[in-house]
């Protein structure tokens, strides 16, 4: 299911071609001239790895001395963020997303480079910062098992210093927008997944945090589930105006909730901008959807691009970005054209590349 | 301070209700301590059986002796035992992180986050010893100035085990694998269920020293005898200082490795 | 069956030096509470002896007593039974090898590696306070021979302690009650000569001298001809036991577990 912010696919060959190569990957400044809350500026995370060898001589060898070598997770990394942005922090498996994640809550202390969020450095991690934080990671959570949620609560309720008032209030307004009543008298051993994550984002955005970082929230979940958090996410955003980095490996998250997207490969910064305009980088060609007048000996279109698909007298070509304009006029020049459409490919399959890790080298567009 | 005991509050309310569901579970921990103290009990016995004291130490002051470990190990079991596994869980599983984004003091949170009410059991039944040790021919007499001493001697014992404990956990941090750390740790405190003159000299310094167990059993019952001199209380406050600020640095190390290389 | 046990022998090693601290740690288990009845026991005897025993007796004793524990002791509430509370006994119960095979190498291979720290540590401490021996080399190589047969035991015991799991979500209750019987009635807070006669005979009737005692007293030299014969006669008896409570135990909780499914 896609969300509202779904526009971009099938834009007509008449509609004006913007923008497409000048956006500039730093963030447009806010017409109020807040900074940005976060910051991130040549970010490198360099992991000193114990290495160990199979074998029982090796084991015994390492008794003695360990091997280490030196494993870069993160390269040399900058952007960021407006406030009140949600951005989609994208990469195939092990890119580094969670490592730089983990830098901004503090959890991790940066090689070099530098961090700032709300004006802190995370790594100092001062109460003024993480009490205007929050970190959830889908895969693990931070609720006990065995006592309900809504105990949990009063946890969190005297961690963050929030009045009777302030806290009654939170949690009524996360009561209602993620359903959450029947819920919070339960053990959290006895909730289902997607119910375990309801209550694992109330439990941490109970303190109306500012920043929120979503590392997979939606990793396991149904699909009727995942719409939920994706709608709630969205509403949380829109209501308090808080700030969201999020991680996922649903396209249908990122499509529905990220306007701008980051992608990282092999801790690497790949692109930097509009959703819109992911396909640009990743994947940059366009399609041309022909149909001619003339069915009966439909001339072979192989000359003009490559054929993706031809049928009903339909033939779709994937032809490259910067030809496109010459090969549509060449088309209409040479052939008896009934009809003519100039298409980006679809924004999924454009995202399915990028978690995909062979196909991202293929179009040979890694940022220098 | 008043935030942190508000904190305190809620674990505890929260473990109470989280132990009401497993009813069975108090039962059977009500059941271990008795059989537990009885072995104990048992032992000293069996030693007194053969001679009169030891190093000066009569039956009834080491039952009181043995009261107070009983005393110290319910509170290690309340709420130090349950965190420390739940700690090195936290570490393998990643969970840890969510304590460590908390705007309060880590070492705290991750000291008492969970309790085991039942452990409090092991307090009473310690307390009941060090009362029947009283009644049974502890020769000196007790007064409340006695009772201060024992009392100041035994907070200090206390903030000790509590510092070893968390000092010895935080190993955590550099390898992972403690899932049974807790068995290991309760072997040095062990040592605690005599008094130190019953060890050869050179593992009284140790265990004034190095593994500081005889200012958690010996001096608070000498405090009680009246045998505590003022220096010594005053040194079994220091030491208390001391191994609670060493224990807090070690914290920092530990997390300090933990943030600059877990993945 | 043998390369079986012989592979997993080996990645259990491999696995124990990954983690030093905690192997470290894991073998002194074996050795500090003993210690603690040696030092109150040499302290207590002084210079003139107690109850017929030298302060060095002693000494002897729970030197011998300091190994044969880490030998013979039981590991299984942490290896086995652990398993069976994560699951992880499911994936085993599929293999053509018997769950046990794994325990028991893993039971092994703690054992002969953790000799790198008993062993220093006993030696140690023999400096420190001086044991005194009174013992002949045939004595000592039927102790050993007790020890294994001990160890056996203990395995046994210690392993269906641990598959008590398979009903109830702790067997640490059963396993901290055994302790306590192991702690009164094995000889680790006196030699068992020394306690009052209900304990030692309690100690005969029941396994935990065969568990323990009775290798550190033949290695010790404790013993006539006859009694290490009547010794040997209660551990045989007492493993046969042990065995075929062990299979009763294995048959009747897999198949609950199969039942319940865990």
């Amino acid at each position: 299911m896609l969300g509202p912010d779904d526009t971009t696919r099938g834009q007509r060959v008449t509609r004006t071609e913007t923008s497409s190569r000048t956006t500039s990957p730093t963030t447009p400044a806010p017409p109020d001239g807040t900074p940005p809350p976060i910051v991130i500026s040549n970010l490198t995370k360099v992991y000193r790895v114990h290495e160990r060898e199979a074998g029982l001589r090796a084991s015994l060898g390492s008794l003695i001395r360990r091997k280490y070598r030196d494993v870069c997770a993160v390269n040399d990394i900058s952007f960021s963020v407006s406030p009140g942005e949600i951005v989609g922090f994208l990469g195939p498996n092990g890119a580094g997303k969670t490592t730089t994640l983990k830098m901004l809550a503090g959890l991790l202390h940066p090689t070099s480079g530098s961090v700032s969020v709300l004006g802190h450095e995370p790594f100092k991690r001062e109460r003024a910062y993480l009490s205007r934080m929050a970190m959830v990671m889908g895969n693990k959570g931070q609720l006990q098992w065995d006592i309900p949620a809504g105990d949990a609560f009063l946890v969190n309720k005297v961690v963050y210093k929030l009045s009777d008032a302030d806290f009654r209030a939170a949690l009524g307004e996360l009561t209602e927008l993620l359903d959450l009543g029947p819920l919070l008298k339960k053990q959290v051993r006895s909730l289902s997944l997607g119910e375990r994550m309801k209550c694992e984002l109330a439990a941490a955005l109970l303190h109306r945090p500012m920043v929120l970082f979503l590392d997979e929230p939606t990793i396991g979940l149904d699909v009727t589930m995942q719409a939920r958090i994706r709608h709630f996410i969205a509403d949380y955003n829109k209501r308090t105006g808080a700030t969201v980095l999020l991680t996922s490996h649903y396209m249908a998250d990122v499509v529905a909730l990220c306007k701008r997207v980051v992608v990282i490969h092999e801790g690497r910064l790949l692109f930097d901008g509009a959703l819109a305009q992911l396909s640009d980088r990743i994947a940059p060609f366009k399609l041309l959807t022909v149909k001619l007048h003339d069915a009966e000996s439909p001339p072979s279109l192989d000359g003009y691009g490559e054929v993706q698909s031809s049928e009903d007298g339909q033939t779709t070509l994937r032809v490259r970005r910067d030809q496109a304009p010459a090969v549509t006029a060449r088309l209409l020049a040479e052939l008896p054209v009934a009809d003519l459409t100039v298409e980006d490919p679809p924004i999924e399959d454009v995202i399915d590349q990028v978690f995909s890790n062979s196909s991202l080298d293929l179009y040979g567009t890694v940022k220098s | 301070m008043l935030r942190y005991l508000a904190i305190l509050w809620v674990f505890v309310k929260n473990s109470m209700q989280n132990e009401a569901a497993y009813r069975a579970n108090l039962l059977t921990n009500m059941l271990l301590t008795v059989v537990g103290v009885t072995g104990s009990i048992a032992g000293v016995l069996v030693i007194y059986s053969h001679a009169r004291t030891i190093q000066g130490w009569t039956l009834p002051e080491t039952l009181a002796l043995l009261g107070v470990f009983t005393l110290m190990n319910g509170l290690i079991n309340t709420f130090i035992a349950p965190n420390l596994n739940e700690f090195a869980e936290g570490i393998r599983k990643g969970t840890l992180d969510y304590t460590l984004i908390k705007p309060v003091n880590s070492q705290f949170l991750t000291s008492f986050q969970r309790c085991s009410i039942w452990g409090l059991a092991d307090v009473l039944v310690g307390l009941g010893i060090v009362g029947y040790a009283l009644a049974s021919g502890f020769e000196q007499g007790v007064g409340p100035l006695q009772v201060l001493a024992f009392t100041i001697a035994s907070a200090s014992g206390a903030v000790i085990i509590y510092s070893l404990w968390i000092g010895l956990a935080t190993i955590a941090f550099w390898t992972v694998k403690i899932d049974n750390i807790t068995s290991i740790l309760q072997a040095f405190y062990n040592m605690g269920r005599f008094p130190v003159q019953a060890y050869p000299l050179w593992m009284q310094r140790v265990l004034t020293y190095v593994v500081p167990v005889a200012f958690v059993t010996t001096v608070p019952v000498q405090a009680l005898g009246n045998r505590a001199t003022p220096l010594l209380l005053l040194a079994s406050v220091l030491m208390a200082v001391v191994m609670l600020y060493a224990s807090t640095r070690l914290w920092r190390l530990g997390l300090s490795r933990y943030t600059s290389a877990s993945s | 069956m043998i390369s079986t046990f012989g592979i997993y022998f080996t990645t259990q090693w491999a696995s124990f030096l990954a983690y030093r601290v905690v192997f470290f740690l894991y073998s002194m288990w074996a050795i500090l509470p003993p210690l603690i009845y040696l030092a109150v026991w040499s302290t207590v005897a002084g210079a003139g002896g107690i109850a017929g025993w030298s302060k060095g007796e002693f000494v002897a004793y729970y030197l011998t007593f300091m190994v044969v524990n880490h030998l013979a002791g039981s590991i299984e509430i942490h290896t086995a039974s652990w398993e069976i509370q994560q699951g992880e006994i499911s994936g085993r119960l599929l293999l053509p090898v018997h769950p046990g095979i794994r325990t028991l190498a893993s039971n092994a291979g703690f054992k002969t590696i953790g000799m790198v720290v008993v062993v220093p540590s006993v030696l140690l401490l023999a400096v420190l306070f001086r044991p005194e021996f009174h013992t002949t080399p045939g004595m000592v190589a039927l102790g050993v021979v007790a020890t294994l047969l001990a160890a056996a035991l203990q395995f046994l015991i210690g392993y269906t302690i641990a598959l008590l799991s398979f009903w109830i979500t702790r067997a640490d209750a059963a396993d901290q009650l055994n302790m306590v019987l192991l702690f009164l009635l094995s000889g680790q807070v006196a030699p068992l000569v020394l306690l009052p006669d209900a304990l030692r005979i309690a100690a005969t009737v029941l396994p935990y001298r065969s568990m323990l005692s009775f290798p550190v007293e033949l290695i010790t030299g404790q013993l006539s001809g006859t009694a290490a014969a009547i010794g040997f006669a209660l551990q045989g008896a007492w493993l046969v036991v042990a065995w075929f409570l062990m299979r009763f135990t294995w048959r009747r909780g897999v198949r609950r577990y199969a039942a319940v499914g865990g």
